[in-house]
């Protein structure tokens, strides 16, 4: 009952953990990577198989470092050579697994370890040295197991040659760290010269931690000095937990002719590795242990992986932060310009000055005069009606400050994304540090819409017939502009003698609206008009940020923290009381 | 082949290129080049001619014993407990400058051999018996690594067991890749390898070497136990010692190896900015500054105020009434020079610029940048384009002076005063015929004797003859008349074509001041925007000439 549940619980873990996104690198995220590799693997080369069926043959891993004897002493085990020996490093690259005649099935199929393909070894006749034993080594083949079958090993307890933990080949320490992670139990072979690694040490620390059976074998030891590193292996050993390991001593013998270590010297590794595989109540007590240290492992495991996961997401509110407050400064800025009257400076001034700033006496005059002289001037020169060059003055001008924010907006996201740690991993194109090329068309449009709109605000506001007369008298165009006037001069912020002409343009443009539609419908007319352009901007500068939220929404997929600790959680309930028969 | 720079040029070259990557370049590369910088200078003080050989390598791998063998003592502590040397050892041939230099090494235990080394007499060498650096014992590896960063020569003692180790090739020897020239490694314990496999071992540990980045180095064999090799590495040590170039060979090495990761990545930059660039820019703040809305304001000043000049008083007065287009540009109508003050120290009195002209101005500015950054590394990219805002700020400024500093030529014409002349006589033809003609109706009137008014045909006579003869129909108005006609005519014919001929000058006139706005604005650009991100692009090259003979091959 519990097993299934924790199966079903172990597939719901390894489903969320398969689903972990961590693509960002930030402090650690290398090593959560790695874990959350390791541990969806895990349980398809261990815990899912050894939880299904506790009862089946154990696996004995034989680690160590590169160097160790590890071959030569899996060769002196069974009595014959089956795998290569020799000096040059690192030696064994595909793994053999030995096992009884009868344990075949156990290990033949994809039950355990199923990433790795079998090969099926044939048994080596005696007179093969041991340095030539075993499959020449292949590069290509490390993703597969030799299968040995010999009768020279215990029934219920098969013996995998491991490569090197510390060897320079990656692809070798790789295997060796995914082999003892399947182990049942580990055999794990040092020498006199390496005893104090700090590789070694870190691994058998994590074995103490999860609680596996360990056998440790101090190879190679000068025989004169045997007692006095055994001594002091043994205190490292219940300096950091592991003061139940068994240690065998093997000292440093002349190999015989075919390579192989005297019998006797392992006879007490061979003893107790037959008296596990002898013992049913031992073995399930072994395998029990293992699994319930791995399966915690594993879920300590998964709650790492969630909290590295966990600081992706907070990595990516960070950068939607960013990209956010730039928007926001971009449409602040066009507001801003557009808010004080700096936008009505210079030419659209001018245009509207000529239109319909003049003095005060001569204004009738003069505004006949002049708009009959500008008919005819715009006749003669090709020149545009006044309104409309005011009208396209306005747009022109709006129009680039609507640009130069962006663009601003385009250079401060590259520079800032740029020197942010998460935000040079993204793939920041040198178009992303200016405005996309089409924004010129996009904020053209934009403004027309907005003078469309405009317009249309005033055909609707017009409902009385007095009204439409005048609004007829003056033309459409004309009232229109002086609205888009009276907007971007509502707050003033004209300086010097400027106000006289432009904020007198202005009061003039809100006195001729005041006079068509009243003091209350104007005021009411440009806050709409304002609102609404304000919209448009914030709608088209969003549409800019998009190319950047772009590159960092994708980060937010696959499995949330929570997710994951709750299906980690959730095995560790199931899972309770599993390693105590 | 060019001969390689020596250290000194070298170490001068990490230095500028230190100087002129900070805060474009990562700034751990520039921290490493700095560091390396002092730590040369300081280990080029010490005036002591020793060669200080380091004896590196893992544990158990029997450095002490080696190290025993070859200097012919036992000042080492040898022992089967791993990890056996915990600090460094020193053994010193020639007592001068060498405290000193034991000091900088932070070695404390020092012996002084009596016997010359390897039989040589004389040699000043420094020879280190150092802890492991792959124990349990993480101290040791930051005592070996701090080492590491000092000897002049490595002799990595490597074991048949141990020669593969990831730590040792990836953590140590693979990034001393660049001291391949100050570089042994020792197979130590040879004589544990059966006498068929060693070839075999040796090849794989040059294999190894090689993967490092090592592709010339020596490997030994050797066996403190049996002596093997013992004197071969002892001849090693000694021409080190004797040849003195070690300790150089190793500063230089460190050099190269931070300026290639340096390199790493670069890409030349593009020999100059493209002219086209400039000219987009030029153009960009010329429209910015609204040179040509100054350009028509001059021309219709210009023919306004010949409009006041010459045209015809009785009806150009109107034109005062409307302002003048360049004052209402706040632009004076004289030239700057005339009125009195220097522009250098007062802005124009132009209002300052539009939102609109302002964002013109910016986008101008960094279209310039991303041009003229676009060949660049992206931390030297990021550093023209952030120069480039800052300068964009102060454009509004710059290109106002520019425009008040411009003359543009709006004076008066020198015809002016001729017409005013003529239209005022033509005015003075017409009040004098007014009033004649006004005295002939009007004094009758108050029985007062009446001007004769004459027709025009008997009136006025010049040596007897009348002037009008021959004018036929004509000749039957009244001279006051004909006068009052003549001077109207004239006014207005002579305004007309006065305003015709401003008109046509006042076309050359806008421009000329248009050509001359763009000249300034011009010269603005590149003072204030071209010139100085020029200058990053000059620092850009001279950091990679510098990063050139810094990185060159030592060999």
């Amino acid at each position: 009952m519990t097993e299934t549940s924790a199966a079903t619980r172990l597939s719901e873990l390894q489903r969320v953990l398969e689903q972990v996104h961590l693509p960002l690198t930030l402090a650690g995220t290398e090593d959560a990577r790695a874990l959350r590799r390791a541990s969806v693997r895990q349980i398809d080369d261990y815990i899912a198989p050894r939880l299904a069926n506790l009862d089946a043959p154990l696996l004995a891993v034989v680690g160590g470092s590169t160097g160790a004897g590890k071959s030569t002493l899996v060769n002196a085990i069974v009595g014959h050579p089956v795998t290569r020996t020799g000096a040059i490093r690192p030696t064994t690259r595909q793994p053999i697994l030995l096992h009884a005649p009868g344990d075949a099935d156990a290990f033949a199929g994809t039950r355990v370890l199923p990433g790795l393909a079998r090969i099926r070894g044939t048994r080596i006749t005696e007179t093969v040295p041991a340095n030539r034993a075993g499959d020449d080594p292949d590069g290509a083949l490390t993703n597969s197991v030799v299968l040995v079958e010999d009768p020279a090993m215990p029934s219920d307890l098969a013996l995998l040659d491991a490569p090197d933990i510390d060897s320079v080949a990656d692809e070798n320490r790789a295997l060796a760290a995914q082999l003892l992670a399947a182990a049942d139990l580990w055999v794990f072979v040092t020498t006199a010269n390496r005893y104090a690694d700090a590789v070694p040490w870190s691994l058998l620390q994590d074995a103490a931690g999860r609680d596996i059976t360990v056998a440790v074998v101090l190879d190679r030891v000068p025989e004169a000095h045997a007692s006095e590193i055994e001594r002091d292996l043994r205190d490292m050993l219940t300096e950091r937990g592991l003061h139940g390991a068994p240690v065998f001593v093997v000292p440093e013998l002349p190999l015989d002719a075919l390579g192989m270590l005297p019998l006797q010297s392992v006879q007490p590794i061979r003893d107790w590795l037959t008296g596990i595989a002898g013992n049913v109540a031992e073995r399930r007590s072994i395998a029990g242990r293992t699994l319930a240290g791995a399966i915690q492992r594993l879920s300590s495991a998964a709650h790492s992986v969630a909290a590295a996961r966990q600081e992706q997401i907070e990595a990516v509110d960070e950068l939607d932060g960013v990209i956010d407050d730039a928007r926001d400064d971009a449409v602040e800025r066009v507001i801003a310009a557009t808010k004080d009257g700096t936008l009505l400076r210079g030419e659209v001034l001018a245009r509207w000055q000529d239109y319909v700033g003049t003095t005060d006496i001569f204004r009738t005059i003069e505004t006949w005069y002049s708009r009959v002289r500008d008919r005819v001037g715009a006749w003669f020169q090709g020149r545009p009606a006044p309104v409309v060059e005011v009208e396209t003055a306005i747009e022109h001008g709006l129009h680039a400050v609507v640009l130069d924010s962006a663009g601003r907006m385009a250079d401060d996201l590259w520079q800032r994304l740029r020197r942010s740690p998460t935000g040079r991993q993204l793939e920041l194109t040198p178009a992303l540090a200016r405005e996309s090329t089409d924004l010129p068309d996009r904020a053209a449009r934009m403004i027309r819409d907005w003078q469309t709109a405009v317009m249309q605000l005033i055909s609707e506001q017009a409902s009385g017939k007095r009204t439409q007369a005048r609004l007829m008298s003056l033309g459409v165009n004309f009232v229109t502009v002086s609205l888009m006037v009276a907007v971007f001069a509502s707050t003033g912020g004209l300086t010097g003698g400027e106000i006289a002409i432009a904020g007198g343009s202005a009061i003039v443009s809100q006195k001729l609206l005041e006079t068509i539609f009243g003091e209350e419908a104007v005021r009411r007319l440009a806050s709409q008009a304002r609102t609404d352009l304000e919209r448009r901007v914030r709608e088209l500068l969003t549409a800019e940020s998009e190319r950047y939220a772009a590159l960092v929404a994708p980060i937010r997929d696959g499995a949330t923290p929570h997710e994951i600790d709750l299906a980690a959680s959730a095995l560790t309930q199931a899972a309770e009381g599993l390693g105590t028969p | 082949m060019a001969t390689a720079p020596s250290l000194d040029a070298r170490l001068q070259a990490l230095a500028q290129v230190a100087e002129l990557g900070r805060d474009r370049e990562p700034d751990a590369l520039i921290e490493r080049a700095d560091a390396v910088i002092a730590h040369a200078g300081e280990r080029r003080a010490l005036a002591a001619a020793h060669t200080v050989v380091g004896f590196f390598g893992a544990t158990g791998s029997g450095k002490s014993s080696l190290f025993n063998a070859v200097t012919g003592t036992s000042l080492a502590r040898v022992a089967v407990r791993r990890p056996t040397t915990s600090e460094p050892l020193a053994a010193v041939w020639d007592r001068a400058g060498a405290e000193p230099l034991l000091d900088w090494l932070g070695v404390q235990d020092r012996h002084w051999p009596d016997a010359p080394f390897g039989g040589v007499p004389d040699l000043s060498l420094i020879l280190l018996d150092l802890p492991d650096f792959d124990s349990i014992r993480s101290a040791h590896r930051d005592t070996v690594e701090r080492l590491a960063a000092q000897v002049d020569v490595f002799i990595w003692v490597v074991d048949p067991q141990k020669y593969a180790d990831v730590v040792l090739h990836r953590d140590f020897i693979a990034p001393l890749a660049q001291h391949a020239a100050v570089t042994a490694a020792v197979l130590n314990q040879a004589d544990r390898v059966p006498d068929d496999e060693l070839d075999g071992v040796l090849d794989s540990l040059r294999g190894l070497l090689r993967a490092d980045g090592l592709t010339s180095v020596r490997v030994l064999p050797a066996s403190a136990v049996t002596g093997d090799g013992v004197e071969a590495l002892r001849g090693v040590i000694t021409t080190f010692a004797r040849e003195r170039r070690a300790a150089d060979a190793r500063l230089g090495a460190d050099v190269v190896q931070i300026a290639q990761r340096l390199q790493q990545g670069e890409h030349a930059p593009t020999a100059s900015i493209p002219k086209s660039a400039e000219r987009d820019l030029a153009r960009g703040l010329a429209h910015a500054a609204g040179i040509d809305l100054i350009a028509r304001a001059v021309a219709a000043s210009y023919r306004s105020r010949a409009g006041k000049a010459t045209g015809w008083p009785l009806t150009s007065w109107t034109l005062g009434l409307r302002p003048d287009p360049l004052r209402r540009l706040h632009l004076r109508t004289d030239a700057p020079a005339k009125a009195g003050r220097d522009p250098e120290l007062h802005r124009s009195s132009l209002p300052p610029m539009s939102a609109a002209a302002l964002a013109q101005s910016g986008r101008a500015v960094r279209a310039y940048a991303d041009t003229a950054s676009a060949a660049l590394p992206d931390g030297w990219r990021a550093r023209v384009r952030r120069r480039a805002a800052v300068l964009g700020e102060a454009l509004p400024d710059a290109l106002d002076g520019a425009l008040a500093r411009t003359d543009l030529g709006a004076r008066r014409g020198w015809w002016w005063p001729i017409v005013t002349v003529v239209q005022w006589l033509s005015i003075v033809l017409m009040a004098v015929s007014g009033l004649w003609l006004l005295a002939g109706w009007l004094l009758p009137l108050w029985n007062l004797p009446a001007p004769n008014v004459p027709l025009l045909k008997d009136w006025p006579i010049v040596d007897g003859r009348p002037v009008f003869a021959d004018v036929g129909w004509l000749g039957e108005w009244a001279a006051p008349i004909a006068g009052l006609v003549a001077g109207a005519l004239l006014g207005i014919v002579v305004g007309l074509l006065a305003a015709l001929v401003s008109a046509w000058i006042a076309v050359s006139i806008g421009r000329r001041a248009r050509r001359r706005l763009a000249a300034s604005i011009r010269a603005a650009a590149a003072e204030q925007v071209v010139r100085p991100l020029s200058d990053e692009l000059d620092r850009y090259t001279r950091f990679r000439t510098a990063l050139t003979v810094a990185a060159a091959p030592t060999r």
